[in-house]
């Protein structure tokens, strides 16, 4: 029962992350399902999707685009894949697409039945609470061009994640500023880290900046890409109550 | 490829007129006027004013040498003002001086241009004695990196070639729109509407000519200026066949021949020292191939007995005046040209057919110095070579837009033909089944509608079978299926669709088996390959001849800024319409969200939202 949540740069960029993606199935071939944010690049993402996860170990692929009307029994097989992985996009629209076509109760039974489920960028932040990460800050957010007012999103993941994250003054202040108002604990993540959350332990790959309540108050970092065993390369995050009602 | 419109005045680079001196070169003068001056009516032009840049194509405008290769996309005041200076022109007509008006001095051009004559159905007189080009001009010949373009515009007035003063035996004055065919304008919106449709055709490699550059005056008009690297179109030979002008089919022949050879398309697949057996073999496949493409892709393209609406070079596209893309197979389409009806998508071949027979006559005439009649090659060799080329094409295409390779095709076709051809039944069974509706009246013609868009079972197959490789159920399929025009007593399912449903998806796997035993590939990853191929191939939201009409329609209607500002997202949209198979990873992060701007949204809505129609 994974939850991992990518950050951003090309996937092979995220060598350790896809490993730990694939041994979260415990299979040797496992079958994921590519669900992109919006099939106007969604192909060109997969492939490169395909080819990184290939360089690892030889997987079965499922290509699920979600905004061009699908048939009961396209979702009903790509659901019996042992991963599903929401890609990046714009967040406002893929939550929009999720929600529409009933994929965001499909994706919570999905988790519920001990199945990987992992995201990078928009894909990861439609696994938080809600996707307020992606109204901020004003120089680098998604564009809400359809307009979304309901930002509540999967609630699997106790925590607010902002990806591409860069450690500058400015990203720094913004996200101060908005963990003030934040329900939930908010990290920033660098492109080519990510958070692994796996029966209530939330852990670190690479780098993570955690905000709470207007306060940088925890950092962590691991040397992601010396060390092959993806096991190591995981600080468990110290010092932080995530006992948090999700339904807040 | 660009269409910016901001005109520029560059500070961060400034640019000088000198720069395009290379529109200079396009002055009237082209070498048919002395190689074949019977085919040439020459017109004095004057400047037309009032012009502004509509469009500009920079990608043609580098590979024609015309603007360097480093030159920005963007329209500068030095750019605009020599496009204006080279094509805004109308000429001096027949009736302009029957009725001795004046023009300024400083207003006549240099160099007269040319109307060409060629065959054209809608002409009373049938050899082609009247008829030609009624509305363009040949604004000349221009040779930059080793190619020699021909270019010509259209809506620069009225000729005297025109079908109108043909059949009111009287010149017409260039903006007379009290009959149909003979104003000798073009209007805006139809000249955007080619310039996006040849762009779109040309990006998925199909044979066209394409737009250079659009004009756009207040009155709604427009000059759309067009290049090609050979504008002869079999109806100008056609006409020194139909009057038996010996000489003068000699003269253009050798001339066409020569132009191709010099720009390297003159590629025979046969070594003769004949020439003009060579030309027929060329002309046999282009033709057969681009008749096999109209029908695969559902291009609706008007061919005749004239030899119109195509040109002699690669069987390409030009005069998108009727040309539509459809969204589906629907096989009774037919525009309806006032007096005539157009073929439909089926007859294409049988036309195409047909020019073959009348170019074996032509060249047997060139070879033998003696006309045989048209029925005389009803069973010669081009015409065998010619059903030869077009099945193998046909499949060739069909099995490119299932997604596999090149090299699956081929190993198909060659291996596999008769496998291939129970595919091909299957799939064509379902594509050509028509709404019980019947036939009925459009806009520009009659039309029926196809029940079946297998284009989307092309796209959606391979995912499902890439999920669980079982075959779908028949409401599966027929879900997939479906057009919006299907009802509910066009989807009743007897005991022969159920077959053909369950037989059509046994023989898809099995292809997809062949081609996994042969290249010794796991099925799955064929399937893979396929997935993302066919993904591309039948895009959902493929323009179709209806959606370029209304999205021309909405980019004309906006003004001001707001016009400026979709013409210069015009690129952006021409690349969605690109299938590219041949995927390669994006340079940027891996998290690029759909496009945006509410201006191109509101373009692939109308797409969308007519990518079922003709």
């Amino acid at each position: 029962m994974s939850l991992i949540l990518y950050s951003g740069g090309h996937y092979r960029d995220n060598e350790a992350l896809n490993r730990i993606c694939i041994e979260s199935t415990g299979k040797r071939h496992p079958k994921i399902t590519y669900i992109p944010a919006n099939s106007e690049w969604g192909l060109e993402d997969f492939r490169e999707f395909v080819e990184a996860f290939d360089d690892i170990r030889r997987c079965h692929f499922v290509y699920f685009p979600i905004d061009f009307p699908f048939t009961q029994e396209m979702k009903a097989r790509a659901l019996e894949s042992d991963v599903i992985f929401l890609s990046g996009g714009n967040t406002f629209y893929f939550l929009n697409n999720l929600r529409q076509t009933g994929m965001l109760t499909s994706l919570k039974e999905f988790h519920k039945s001990g199945k990987t489920l992992a995201g990078l960028s928009a894909g990861a932040i439609v696994l938080t609470p809600n996707i307020q990460t992606a109204t901020y800050p004003s120089f680098d957010c998604d564009d809400n061009f359809i307009g979304l007012r309901n930002l509540s999103a999967l609630k699997l993941v106790p925590a607010e994640f902002f990806p591409h994250y860069t450690h500058s003054p400015r990203y720094k202040k913004a996200l101060l500023q908005a963990s003030k108002k934040a329900q939930h604990p908010l990290f920033g993540v660098p492109d080519g880290s990510g958070l692994i959350y796996t029966d209530d332990e939330l852990r670190i790959l690479g780098s993570a900046y955690l905000y709470h309540q207007g306060h940088l108050i925890s950092f962590a970092r691991s040397k992601r890409k010396k060390v092959a065993r993806t096991s190591s390369l995981i600080d468990t995050l110290p010092q932080i109550d995530l006992s948090l009602d999700l339904n807040s | 490829m660009g269409a910016s419109i901001k005109r520029e005045h560059s500070t961060a680079r400034k640019t000088h007129k000198h720069e395009y001196r290379a529109f200079d070169r396009i002055n009237g003068k082209h070498p048919l006027q002395s190689i074949v001056p019977e085919m040439c009516v020459m017109y004095a032009a004057r400047k037309r004013h009032g012009a502004e840049v509509a469009y500009f194509n920079f990608d043609l405008a580098k590979e024609m040498g015309l603007i360097p290769a480093s030159h920005s996309g963007i329209l500068n005041a030095d750019l605009a003002d020599s496009l204006i200076d080279s094509f805004s022109l109308v000429i001096i007509n027949e009736y302009d001086i029957e009725n001795k008006i004046q023009f300024p001095k400083n207003d006549i051009k240099p160099h007269k241009y040319m109307a060409t004559r060629y065959l054209q159905l809608q002409h009373p007189n049938k050899n082609g004695k009247t008829s030609g080009d009624g509305r363009s001009i040949w604004n000349g010949a221009f040779t930059g990196k080793g190619k020699t373009w021909d270019v010509s515009s259209c809506g620069t007035g009225a000729t005297c070639l025109s079908p109108a003063a043909a059949l009111y035996q009287k010149n017409f004055k260039t903006g007379d729109s009290s009959v149909s065919y003979g104003c000798g304008l073009a209007d805006y919106p139809d000249a955007l509407a080619a310039a996006l449709m040849s762009e779109i055709f040309h990006r998925n490699k199909y044979p066209t000519e394409r737009t250079l550059a659009i004009l756009r005056y207040k009155d709604g008009t427009s000059i759309n200026v067009r290049a090609e690297q050979n504008l002869v179109r079999p109806a100008h030979l056609f006409r020194y066949l139909k009057t038996g002008d010996y000489e003068n089919l000699k003269n253009i022949t050798d001339y066409y021949i020569e132009r191709e050879k010099k720009n390297g398309r003159w590629n025979p697949s046969i070594k003769t020292k004949d020439p003009y057996a060579e030309l027929l073999d060329i002309f046999t496949h282009d033709f057969a191939r681009s008749a096999a493409l109209f029908e695969r892709e559902y291009i609706f393209c008007w061919l005749d007995w004239d030899g119109d609406n195509i040109l002699m070079s690669e069987a390409a596209i030009l005069d998108y005046g009727s040309v539509r893309q459809f969204g589906l197979f629907h096989k009774e389409y037919r525009y309806d040209d006032v007096e005539r009806w157009s073929t439909t998508i089926l007859e294409q071949k049988s036309k195409a057919r047909y020019l073959v027979q009348t170019f074996a006559q032509l060249i047997d005439f060139l070879q033998h110095k003696q006309k045989t009649k048209v029925p005389g090659f009803a069973n010669c060799t081009a015409l065998t070579n010619f059903e030869k080329h077009f099945q193998s094409y046909k499949q060739k295409f069909l099995l490119r837009n299932v997604g596999f390779t090149e090299k699956a095709q081929s190993l198909l076709l060659k291996k596999h033909p008769k496998k291939v051809r129970h595919f091909q039944k299957l799939f064509e069974s379902f594509e050509r089944i028509q709404s019980q509706k019947g036939i009925y009246k459009v806009d520009d013609g009659i039309t029926s509608d196809a029940v079946f868009c297998m284009r989307d079972v092309l796209r959606e197959l391979p995912r499902l079978f890439l999920a669980r490789p079982e075959v779908v159920k028949n409401d599966t399929f027929i879900e997939i299926a479906k057009s919006s025009y299907a009802a509910d007593e066009d989807l009743k399912l007897d005991t022969a669709t159920a077959r053909n449903i369950l037989n059509f998806q046994k023989s898809y796997l099995s292809l997809i088996s062949l081609v996994s035993t042969e290249t010794r590939t796991a099925q799955e990853r064929v399937l893979l390959e396929i997935t993302m191929r066919s993904s591309i191939h039948n895009r959902p939201d493929r323009v179709t001849g209806n959606g370029i009409i209304r999205v021309s329609a909405a980019i004309s209607k906006a003004r001001g800024a707001k016009q400026l500002e979709t013409l210069r997202l015009l690129p952006e949209f021409i690349r969605h319409q690109v299938e590219a198979p041949t995927l390669s990873p994006r340079t940027h992060n891996a998290d690029s969200g759909p496009t945006t701007d509410p201006n191109l949204r509101k373009l692939f809505r109308i797409v969308k939202d007519s990518r079922e129609e003709i």
